[in-house]
C-alpha cells in the first residue's frame, strides 16, 4: 500500500480487530496473506525465529495459567504480521506528510519530523549495533553483561551525537518550530480496496458471522 | 601471513560488493568514490559482515583490529584512562602520544569527535595485531594528526589494509585496490601500474 493514510487506517482495523475477537485475528491473517509479499514484507528470519517463539512461549504459559493460548497465539500473530507489513511498506518522508495532512503545518509538521528522525533512528540502530559489537568484541574477552552494558551504552552515545548534530543542522537552515510543508501521497491500485477489506474486518470482528446470519432471519 | 577472498559476494539492501582478492602482508590502501563501498569491504574483512556467497581465509592472522569510520563505536572506558586499558595498553604513553595528558579522568563520549578518532586509532596502532583495518582513518583529523597516522603506518609489520579517499597523508603503499561497481579491483603492486 502506497497511501500511508489508507495503510494506517487498515493497520488500526486490522489490530482493532485481532483484539475484538479470534475471528478478527484470522481475518487479519487472511488479509496479510492474500495482500502482503509475504516473505519480503517479514523482518530478517533472525528476527521472525525469536518473536516466533517468544509469542509461542506466552501463547503456553496462557494456556497453562487457563486462558485461551490459541486465541492468544491468533491474535498477537495477526497483530506482528499487519504491524510488520505496514513497516515494510513505509516510505521515507510520509510520516511528515501526514502529520501536516492531519495536524497542519504548525504542530503536524513537528510531529511528523520528529516521527521521521525516529523512524531514521530505529533503522540506522541495527547497522550501529552491529558495528558497536565488532568494535567491542575485538578488545577481547567479558562477561556477557558487562558486554551488553558497554554496547548499549555507546549505542546511546551514537545516537544523541547524531541528534545533536541533526539539530543543529535544522536550527541552521532556521527552522524553530512548524514549517511549509505540500504533503503529497502516492495511490496504489490495491490501497483502496485493501482498506475497504480491512474496515469490513473490523465490523466482522465487532459484530459476530453469527449475529449477522441471525439479523439476516 | 595473507588474506584470501575466495569469490566473496556480500549484499547489503540493493548494494552488493564482490571481491576474489589475495592480500599479502604490507600495506594496502583500498580507494573509491564515497558509496563506493570500502566501509563495507572493511566491516567483511573485519568480521563484522559474513560473505553470503564465496569465503574469506586468514593464514597467520591471530588477531585483526578494525578501526571504523566513526570512534565513538568503539569507546567503552568511563574515562579515557579506561578507555587505553580496556585495549590492554599503558594510559601515559597514549595520552601523551595524542595530546590528552592532564585529561585523563574526561569521559571519551564528551571528547571531540577529532579526540575521539585520535585516541582510537593510537590504541588500536599501539595494540598488536596482524591484520589491522583503518576505516577513513583521516576522516575527522587535524592536519598534525594525519600526518602522524601516516608515519606509524610506515614500516607497519603485519598486514595494513586503509580504506580512503584521501592518499595524500598515506605511505607509498604495497598495493593499491580500488572498488567500481561493488567491484573490488585488483590495481597494481607500487611501482606497477
Amino acid at each position: 500500500m502506497l497511501d500511508v493514510r489508507l495503510r494506517l487506517i487498515a493497520l488500526a482495523s486490522l489490530t482493532l480487530a485481532a483484539y475484538v475477537s479470534t475471528t478478527g485475528a484470522l481475518l487479519a491473517c487472511a488479509w496479510w496473506l492474500v495482500l502482503s509479499h509475504r516473505r519480503r514484507d517479514l523482518p530478517s528470519l533472525r528476527m521472525v525465529i525469536y518473536l516466533g517463539v517468544m509469542v509461542v512461549l506466552a501463547a503456553i504459559a496462557t494456556s497453562l495459567s487457563g486462558g485461551d493460548g490459541l486465541s492468544y497465539l491468533a491474535r498477537i500473530g495477526a497483530v506482528l504480521l499487519v504491524a510488520s507489513y505496514a513497516f515494510s511498506h513505509r516510505q521515507d518522508g510520509e510520516l511528515l506528510d501526514l502529520g501536516v495532512w492531519v495536524l497542519g503545518r504548525r504542530i503536524g509538521f513537528d510531529l511528523g519530523l520528529t516521527a521521521e528522525l525516529a523512524l531514521q533512528a530505529v533503522e540506522v540502530a541495527g547497522d550501529d549495533l552491529a558495528r558497536i559489537r565488532l568494535a567491542v568484541a575485538q578488545k577481547g574477552p567479558a562477561s556477557r553483561l558487562r558486554r551488553w552494558v558497554e554496547v548499549g551504552t555507546a549505542l546511546l552515545f551514537a545516537h544523541l551525537r547524531r541528534s545533536q548534530e541533526i539539530a543543529l543542522v535544522l536550527a541552521l537552515r532556521g527552522y524553530s518550530g512548524g514549517g511549509a510543508y505540500c504533503p503529497r501521497f502516492s495511490h496504489g491500485r490495491w490501497d483502496s480496496p485493501a482498506a475497504l477489506g480491512a474496515i469490513c474486518i473490523l465490523l466482522l470482528a465487532i459484530v459476530e458471522p453469527r449475529d449477522i446470519f441471525i439479523l439476516l432471519q | 601471513m595473507k588474506v584470501v577472498l575466495d569469490r566473496v559476494r556480500v549484499r547489503r539492501g540493493t548494494f552488493e560488493l564482490c571481491a576474489d582478492a589475495c592480500l599479502d602482508e604490507g600495506l594496502h590502501l583500498v580507494s573509491g568514490r564515497v558509496g563506493s563501498g570500502k566501509s563495507t569491504f572493511a566491516l567483511l574483512l573485519g568480521g563484522g559482515l559474513v560473505p553470503d556467497a564465496g569465503r574469506i581465509d586468514l593464514f597467520g592472522v591471530a588477531r585483526r583490529l578494525l578501526v571504523q569510520q566513526f570512534a565513538e563505536f568503539h569507546i567503552t572506558g568511563r574515562t579515557v584512562v579506561d578507555e587505553a586499558v580496556s585495549w590492554g595498553l599503558q594510559p601515559h604513553g597514549v595520552l601523551a602520544r595524542v595530546g590528552l595528558e592532564g585529561r585523563g579522568e574526561a569521559d571519551p563520549f564528551r571528547l571531540s569527535r577529532g579526540e575521539q578518532k585520535r585516541l582510537v586509532i593510537e590504541c588500536a596502532l599501539a595494540s598488536a595485531s596482524d591484520l589491522l583495518m583503518l576505516d577513513e582513518p583521516f576522516a575527522s583529523c587535524d592536519l598534525r594528526e594525519k600526518h602522524r597516522i601516516g608515519r606509524a603506518l610506515t614500516d607497519r609489520p603485519g598486514l595494513t589494509v586503509v580504506m580512503t579517499h584521501d592518499t595524500r597523508y598515506l605511505p607509498a603503499p604495497d598495493w593499491s585496490w580500488t572498488i567500481e561497481g561493488g567491484t573490488l579491483r585488483s590495481a597494481s603492486k607500487s611501482g606497477e601500474s
